[in-house]
């Protein structure tokens, strides 16, 4: 039964292989994915349901290694949460590729990518040990770089290179973390480096090591002062991936945080979490200042990712049941409606020839199904009741005022209102008034664009009605999250095992 | 042993941000692959194998004469995702020269 947590992993992999052997069927490849995909889902549904919904943790170790030196596979309530996120967003955006797509050039490696992509966030969530995230993170990230430089465009390139010069040097400065936690530790596995730390006298180079990881994924996360290159790049990649990289890619690194800091840090770091919350607060505000400066449709919504990160993070920073399930919460709510956005947003570009808000207009009286899709997420993403977004920034500001952060909660609901204005901004120059500069209207009308951007948009309704149940999945995640003990004995076993320097098998 | 391979890092890290921090795309690649470089050292050193600990490959010694082989499976991956990252790096650096016709970042001079 615990076969089951490597599945999510194998799953989308044999897909890419299937679809690089398959390229001169084009259908029977593209059906192959699909199939792929949609197994995917349901075998990450049963384990949502084992794991966040009975509150089982399913474990694996890989050739029956001990915890400390093997390779483990772990699913909590979060990473089940997480797995089905990746799953649904990856079907929405396959189900969207072949309109969405500009060929020639995006096209042909367009599935194989997009399956490796979906296997190595899988893998992020599932990993129970340090060195293997880093893998997957590598495995994710040229992926990215590949999609990103695809249509070589000779601006596109340009925007390229920083982005991924930047992700190579994050990476480098996370496998050095890594190595400096082995060497100080003795393991990488979480279980374990949570346990060690418990039992105290760890080395100072140790929580050196801890900080280099920890900044990486902030780097990963787009938090301020490390968002520079995440507006810059995201919009050049096809319209497809950009929606994985808007909706997954950064919420990987979110994902670690919320998964390393409470197996490493304590309420009694204090200082940790208060500047957390603070720079949280200005990653709200700084992102959606810069939203307010552009005129391109991927380029303020690539802004409004970082904005929202931040109600993430804060939710980690509060470090209580309420604000971590609040940040959960919001989590799920945002990989939805930030992916549904970009979709939406593509079919926009599509129709108009290029992404600037002059590019087109009154598309609301000629597509109004694309329009929906575009509005109930861009209210979801503002806090407009009953959508999901509100229910999580209600959750977000209860848990915020009652534990005290006064400044951040506020900034949270003041940028709210920023939110609106320049999700109006892109509703009233793109969507309302007269129909003009549409150029290909009938690329418009795409019914596996449309069949992706509405799947989004009604799962964010669906979050908006059943928030009670979904919230006590949360909360169920959170307080796994907070009490450690239930993660570390499912993984190393109730009795302190692995010691340093044994390498049992 | 610890202290000379500190060093080393430390002249390999200066020496990659130097590199990185030129508008030039080659010399950026350069720094890249010496930072890579001593992300490696990093590990092998942090990780406090003596010079005269014997490979993990050899029977019949008593286990603490033998190196840990884990760090040394750390680094051999974290070489090919290095190497495979520079590949890349240098491809998309010869793109981004022969359709724009010039060898530097945006915003750089001759650019």
């Amino acid at each position: 039964m615990t076969n089951l947590v490597g599945l999510p992993v194998l799953i989308p992999l044999v897909t890419a292989l299937l679809a690089l052997v398959l390229g001169r069927w084009p259908r029977v490849r593209f059906g192959v994915t699909l199939a792929g995909q949609v197994i995917l889902l349901g075998v990450v549904g049963l384990l949502a349901y084992l794991a966040a919904w009975r509150g089982e943790i399913l474990t694996l170790s890989m050739g029956g290694w001990a915890p400390r030196v093997g390779i483990v596979w772990v699913a909590d309530g979060l990473s089940s949460i997480m797995t089905v996120l990746g799953a649904v967003v990856g079907l929405a955006v396959l189900v969207y590729a072949p309109g969405g797509l500009k060929p020639p050039r995006e096209s042909p490696f367009f599935l194989v990518l997009h399956q490796v992509m979906v296997a190595a966030v899988e893998g992020c969530f599932l990993t129970g040990d340090l060195f293997n995230l880093f893998v997957f993170f590598e495995v994710m990230l040229t992926t990215s770089y590949v999609q990103i430089s695809m249509g070589a465009r000779p601006g596109q390139l340009r925007k390229a290179f920083p982005y991924v010069v930047v992700n190579f040097v994050g990476g480098l400065l996370f496998l050095a973390g890594v190595g400096i936690i082995y060497g100080t530790s003795g393991t990488v596995n979480l279980a374990s480096l949570s346990r060690l730390i418990a039992e105290g006298d760890l080395p100072p180079q140790f929580w050196g090591g801890i900080g280099l990881v920890v900044t990486v994924f902030a780097l990963k996360t787009g938090l301020v002062p490390l968002y520079f290159w995440l507006p810059e790049s995201y919009p050049e990649s096809p319209i497809p991936n950009s929606a994985m990289l808007a909706g997954l890619l950064t919420k990987v690194g979110v994902y670690s945080l919320f998964r390393v800091v409470p197996l490493v840090f304590t309420e009694a770091d204090a200082g940790f979490f208060s500047l957390l919350a603070g720079v949280s607060a200005v990653t709200m505000f700084l992102g959606v200042l810069g939203a307010l400066g552009r005129d391109r449709i991927r380029q303020i919504l690539a802004f409004h990712i970082i904005s929202q990160v931040g109600y993430m993070t804060f939710g980690l920073a509060l470090f209580s049941p309420a604000g971590l399930a609040a940040g959960l919460f919001y989590v799920v709510h945002h990989i939805v409606v930030k992916s549904g956005l970009f979709l939406a947003g593509g079919i926009a570009e599509r129709v108009g020839g290029s992404d600037r808000l002059k590019g087109v207009g009154g598309m609301a009286t000629t597509h109004p199904w694309a329009a929906a899709g575009f509005f109930v997420p861009a209210l979801a993403l503002a806090g407009m009741p009953p959508f999901s977004g509100f229910w999580g920034k209600l959750f977000l500001a209860i848990a915020g005022f009652r534990q005290g952060y006064w400044v951040t909660t506020a900034t949270a609901i003041v940028v709210s209102l920023l939110t609106l204005a320049s999700m109006l901004k892109i509703w009233q120059s793109v969507y309302w008034g007269k129909p003009e500069g549409q150029r290909r209207p009938e690329l418009g009308r795409d019914p596996g664009m449309l069949a992706g951007v509405l799947g989004l948009a009604g799962l964010s309704v669906a979050i908006g009605l059943c928030v009670i149940p979904l919230m006590l999945c949360c909360e169920r995640a959170a307080e796994q999250l907070l009490a450690v003990t239930p993660y570390v004995d499912a993984v190393l076993g109730p009795t302190s095992g692995g010691q340093p320097g044994e390498l049992g098998r | 042993m610890i202290g000379f391979g500190a060093l080393f890092i430390a002249i390999l890290t200066s020496v990659s941000l130097y590199l990185m921090m030129s508008s030039d795309l080659q010399r950026i690649i350069m720094g890249f692959v010496v930072l890579s470089n001593a992300a490696n050292l990093v590990i092998l050193v942090s990780s406090g194998i003596s010079a005269d600990a014997m490979p993990p490959l050899l029977h019949g010694l008593p286990v603490e004469e033998l190196a840990d082989p884990l760090p040394h499976a750390f680094v051999l991956t974290a070489i090919v995702i290095g190497l495979g990252n520079a590949a890349f790096l240098i491809v998309l650096a010869s793109r981004i020269a022969r359709e724009t016709g010039s060898e530097t970042v945006e915003g750089g001079p001759g650019s």
